[in-house]
């Protein structure tokens, strides 16, 4: 996985242009939920390596988030949805960028294909060279969103 | 599809389905690879199982083959590649109980940064909490203030 600030950073900029609070929160969540399964499964129900698939396929992300939608209040619920679907599938764009030695960062297909997909661009040892980066977009984040409150306004 | 009607059969059905999806890659995948030290202890169950090791350190290297420390374990890969003693490399392939070894599929040299990683990592836990934090401002529960105001 990307780290959790790389994964909320990407998050917090499209974030920016949802005008419901909570929606934006749930974006957010979104984002953290493939991995909040995947670790889930793998350290609390010690489930094996190969049953968190589905936490990292579109398939998986589309029947998590429309479960994990049932825990939100019923007017919020499908509105809900896709804000976790397009944070959960925000992370697998961002997990996609990992060079994990062609072994897949993602299964997008799964279950209908079990190959795993990787766009290879950045060694996942490196990651801490994205945190400046991150930083840089949280702040243009929060600029955005003041002035974007003041247009509102 | 969103409404309250049939709510326990809907959440229970999504996770039934989630789980089975699981289950079934589970059953038929090998799609991550296992800790190398699981490999080790048990070669004949992942024979012929593809196997990701993201930083090593190399003990020897041979012509067509380099023996590597992972887990503080001794791992014998069978390739090509122009490593050294000491250098520290990124490693696939598929693991081979005869042996037992990993033959190399892909490799790169690390850049030595993993070390740092933790700091990446802690960064994140830092920014876990405040959300989860947030969170509570959001989604808090709170029935007193609720009533004061005539919501319920």
């Amino acid at each position: 996985m990307a780290d959790l600030f790389t994964h909320l950073v990407s998050a917090r900029l499209p974030g920016a242009f949802v005008r419901d609070r909570r929606l934006q929160a749930l974006l957010v969540l979104g984002t953290f939920l493939p991995d909040i399964g995947a670790k889930g499964l793998y350290h609390v129900a010690r489930c094996g390596e190969n049953f968190i698939v589905p936490t990292h396929s579109v398939l998986g992300l589309l029947v998590l988030c429309y479960g994990a939608s049932f825990l939100l209040e019923e007017r919020l619920r499908a509105g809900g949805f896709l804000a976790l679907l397009g944070g959960a599938l925000l992370h697998l764009a961002v997990d996609l960028l990992k060079d994990q030695n062609g072994m897949g960062a993602a299964w997008l297909l799964h279950p209908f294909s079990p190959v795993g997909t990787e766009l290879g661009l950045i060694p996942t040892e490196n990651v801490i060279l994205l945190l400046p980066i991150d930083a840089a977009i949280l702040v243009a984040t929060w600029l955005l969103e003041r002035r974007l409150r003041r247009v509102q306004q | 599809m969103f409404s309250n009607r049939a709510f326990g059969w809907k959440l229970a059905g999504a996770l039934a389905l989630v789980l089975a999806l699981g289950a079934a890659s589970a059953a038929g995948g090998r799609f991550i690879n296992p800790a190398p030290w699981r490999c080790l202890a048990q070669p004949a169950r992942w024979d012929g199982t593809r196997l990701w090791i993201p930083s090593a350190r190399i003990l020897s290297a041979g012509p067509d083959s380099f023996v590597l420390e992972t887990e503080g374990l001794p791992f014998e890969v069978r390739g090509r590649a122009a490593v050294a003693p000491g250098d520290v490399v990124g490693v696939s392939g598929t693991f081979d109980a005869a042996g037992p070894h990993l033959r190399l599929r892909e490799w790169r040299k690390g850049s030595g940064l993993r070390g740092w990683r933790r700091i990446a990592e802690a960064v994140s836990f830092v920014v876990l909490a405040l959300i989860l934090l947030n969170f509570l401002r959001h989604f808090a529960c709170r029935p007193a203030l609720a009533r004061a105001e005539g919501v319920d």
